[in-house]
């Protein structure tokens, strides 16, 4: 049995897609999950963290829900919910002293310079293989818009809904979870070694194995004499993958029905941009109105995205600047308007093309692309998106 | 060459409700595909080859939409800004660019730049179709 690991064989090199294939497919699959496992789970946390098992585990449908519970539940047991809060003290004992374990067996001094030759850290390619690759499709694509989601309930809904110590209880403590099947990305790198490898970390399994089971369900809030712990996701959520593995390769997409849902709890994104449910399943009754009514950038252009370019155009009464034949594609024209400076920071104009291929429907979509107000027709707004001399894109042959 | 001699010789379909029959004409002029453009250029040339199965030089979301560079020629990729990079096409040749969406592009004898689309967004973003 290795204390230290100094290079990957070929088989456990192989192993390494495939690990992180079955960890996005285990973390992406829906609840409900196996609540003793769970909470067999927390007790061993509890006990190596060196807190008393309490065995109050209280069940909840969503982590909107954990997030304010957990506070408001620590604040009502006439406790400072944040010295009753112990996710950080059991991450540190069992999470992080894990992970902290593993780094220094597979890093290192000696490794350098005695197997420097021999091929990649260890670590280097197990962190890029399984733990980035799990992480940026689970946690960086659903759990970041979680997170979000929670917070800008929390930072929405408490000033109204609740006042006084409550409040402060909620702002200041929702975030004191540990993140479930959210944080795949540990246990896919850790169980990884342990499963994979000779590694002999002696108890440092045990814990690893303690804290996988515990996350086995959503986001938990362990505290002295509670755990509020959400069921998973109810159904498989729905993204779409945007780059290779690792940084920002996966984000929450659907156009057909909730991106991301737990019981009472559905979340609508487009391209990764969160939105109301009209505007993925209703998009037809979206109105210029819902564009300005949308605080934030993104949200504007995703609102005009879903109702169409030219409808926006026409509703919101967009001065029109200027029109022209479309080179290469023939009896269409390209328009150009005035974009109010609300949809974007700076003074934009935006051109309208027909697609130049019929599409499936039968019908040529028109879409919309923005150009520097500097563009004075719509022939130089077209040539600025190909960033060509309007005179040679007039003289565009043919387009498809 | 029709749409559809150019699916068999390349043996990869398009979108099921593109015209068949449609003639697809060689250009040597400026040409455009969705959100991609081929511009004749003073340009050097030179590069690799057209692989057999191709060249993305815009691969899509998903792996979908990709415009996919084809047939006779050589492809030095840039990357940088909106260039893709430069393709040369020797004489009696044809580069062919496919998109499941638009169909095909027939490329012939020169050398082109082939350019992607931009927009003015709070950053300058390059199209997706």
């Amino acid at each position: 049995m290795a204390k230290r690991l100094t290079r990957l064989t070929v088989e456990q090199e192989a192993a390494l897609g495939p690990w992180a294939d079955a960890w996005i497919a285990k973390a992406l699959a829906p609840g409900p999950v196996d609540r003793e496992q769970v909470e067999d789970g927390m007790r061993r946390c509890y006990e190596y963290a060196g807190i008393p098992w309490h065995g109050n585990v209280v069940w909840v449908d969503s982590p909107l829900v954990v997030g304010f519970a957990g506070p408001i539940a620590a604040s009502l047991l006439k406790d400072e919910a944040v010295d009753g809060a112990v996710g950080g003290a059991i991450y540190g004992a069992v999470g992080g002293a894990v992970y902290e374990a593993v780094g220094e067996a597979v890093r290192g001094t000696v490794y350098g310079a005695v197997y420097g030759a021999v091929g990649e850290p260890v670590d280097g390619a197990v962190d890029v293989a399984v733990r980035e690759a799990v992480g940026e499709a689970v946690d960086g694509a659903i759990c970041g818009a979680v997170g979000e989601a929670v917070y800008g309930a929390v930072d929405g809904a408490v000033d109204v809904a609740v006042g006084g110590a409550v409040r402060e209880a909620v702002e200041d403590n929702w975030y004191r979870y540990i993140g479930g099947m959210c944080w795949a990305w540990w246990t896919a790198y850790i169980s990884y070694f342990r499963e994979n490898t000779d590694l002999d970390l002696g108890e440092m399994w045990d814990r690893s194995r303690a804290y996988e089971d515990a996350n086995q369900a959503g986001w938990w809030w362990p505290h002295r004499d509670f755990v509020i712990v959400s069921e998973k996701w109810s159904s498989t959520p729905q993204l779409e993958q945007v780059g290779e593995r690792g940084w920002g390769s996966h984000r929450l997409h659907s156009l057909t029905g909730p991106a991301l849902s737990f019981p009472g709890w559905d979340l609508y994104y487009v391209h990764g941009v969160r939105v109301d449910e009209k505007v993925v399943l209703r998009p037809h009754e979206l109105t210029a109105d819902d564009v300005w009514a949308a605080t934030n950038q993104e949200v504007r252009r995703t609102i005009i995205d879903q109702m169409g370019w030219d409808r926006f155009v026409s509703e919101a009464g967009l001065t029109l600047v200027d029109e022209c034949a479309d080179p290469g594609n023939p009896g269409h024209t390209v328009s150009l308007y005035d974009l109010p400076e609300r949809v974007y920071d700076e003074p934009v104009r935006v051109v309208l093309v027909d697609n130049a291929t019929v599409d499936r429907d039968g019908t040529r979509r028109r879409f919309g692309l923005t150009v520097p107000s500097e563009c004075g027709s719509a022939l130089d707004a077209v040539a600025w998106t190909f960033d060509l001399d309007p005179g040679v894109y007039a003289g565009l042959e043919r387009a498809t | 060459m029709l749409l559809n001699e150019l699916e068999t010789r390349f043996n990869l379909t398009v979108d099921a409700h593109l015209d068949r029959e449609l003639t697809i004409p060689v250009v040597t002029g400026l040409q455009r595909q969705g959100d991609v453009i081929v511009i004749p250029t003073d340009n050097a040339g030179g590069g690799a080859p057209i692989p057999a199965e191709g060249v993305a030089v815009v691969r899509g979301e998903n792996g979908g939409n990709t415009h996919l560079l084809l047939g006779d020629g050589e492809w030095a990729p840039t990357g940088t800004g909106l260039s893709l990079g430069v393709l040369t096409v020797p004489e009696d040749g044809v580069a062919v660019l496919a998109h499941p969406e638009h169909g095909f592009n027939r490329i012939g004898p020169g050398v082109y730049e082939i350019r992607r689309q931009r927009e003015q967004a709070d950053e300058i973003r390059m199209v997706q179709d």
